[in-house]
């Protein structure tokens, strides 16, 4: 798979065209990742969502030629795909429930996510967009670590800020994002 | 917000957020320097900070894996394979997955 890492490399140095055609990759990739993910948890494993990644990206890539800052493009790639893929999931679910055909949820999606669990999700989405309209940077701290799952340092890395600005980031956005949700948005 | 008002509240809120509660009115009032508006922000988005400390703690990519092993599952359900129709799944165990077939003439 060099071609990701050239893709990767080129995206980097500003190519936009790379991008798109490093989202269909990273997409196959997640899919692999979840069906990975469901044969572990089938056989009663836990573990950390930042290993499952690390552990895709590796195999993506090859051992030898993990770069840091390629490795933290995919991340964040892969955090902006995993808001897109559950946003649509969401909407869809809401779509087919209000076509009023309430046995098309199946009992798979209600074990995926609890409506309580969607409702939260769309109604942050909705906040996040707020944020991101003046403070475009917090709201990317939030969709990497939120949606992507990364830890501090790695979220550090892709946006290629320090540790101590993610922290203060992610404080003042939870305080803004949880306002912003009491007041009904 | 204005731009200027949210760079303020920026550098006062991770300074405050950390005093306890009777040096943080002081330390505020001493910034803000007759500001209302900044001092009521600052306080505000503390009070929220303190209130629901643990919103998005938790992370949602694994239920976004969850989703698209059950996206999957239901493109695999309806699809032939070979011979086969696969209709539904019906159970699942150790790696593999069990799904009632049919097959077709």
């Amino acid at each position: 798979m060099g071609c990701l890492t050239e893709l990767l490399i080129n995206w980097g140095k500003g190519n936009q065209d790379a991008l798109d055609e490093l989202f269909p990759l990273v997409e196959r990739e997640l899919h692999r990742m979840a069906h990975h993910y469901m044969a572990r948890m089938n056989l009663g494993n836990t573990f950390q969502t930042t290993a499952l990644i690390n552990e895709t990206y590796i195999k993506l890539v090859g051992q030898n030629k993990v770069e840091w800052q390629n490795r933290a493009h995919f991340f964040g790639i892969a955090a902006n795909m995993m808001r897109r893929i559950l946003l649509n999931y969401i909407r869809d679910q809401k779509r087919r429930k209000r076509g009023g055909a309430q046995i098309q949820v199946s009992l798979e999606d209600a074990l995926v996510m609890t409506e309580e669990k969607s409702d939260e999700i769309l109604t942050l989405e909705e906040a996040l967009c707020s944020l991101a309209e003046f403070d475009e940077r917090k709201a990317k701290v939030v969709e990497l670590r939120y949606f992507g799952g990364l830890s501090v340092a790695e979220t550090a890395e892709v946006l290629q800020i320090a540790e101590i600005t993610v922290i203060r980031d992610w404080n003042m956005a939870k305080a803004w994002l949880a306002r912003e949700i009491k007041n009904g948005n | 917000m204005e731009t200027d008002t949210w760079e303020k509240v920026e550098s006062l809120f991770p300074i405050a957020v950390e005093l306890p509660f009777a040096e943080r009115i002081s330390f505020l009032q001493n910034e803000c320097a007759g500001d209302g508006q900044l001092l009521s922000e600052v306080e505000s988005l503390i009070q929220n900070f303190e209130q629901d400390s643990d919103i998005l703690d938790e992370s949602v990519f694994e239920l976004g894996l969850g989703a698209i092993s059950s996206k999957l599952q239901k493109n695999l359900a309806n699809s032939v394979i070979g011979v086969y129709e696969l209709q539904e799944k019906i159970g699942a165990g150790g790696r593999a997955k069990f799904t009632k077939r049919l097959t077709r003439d």
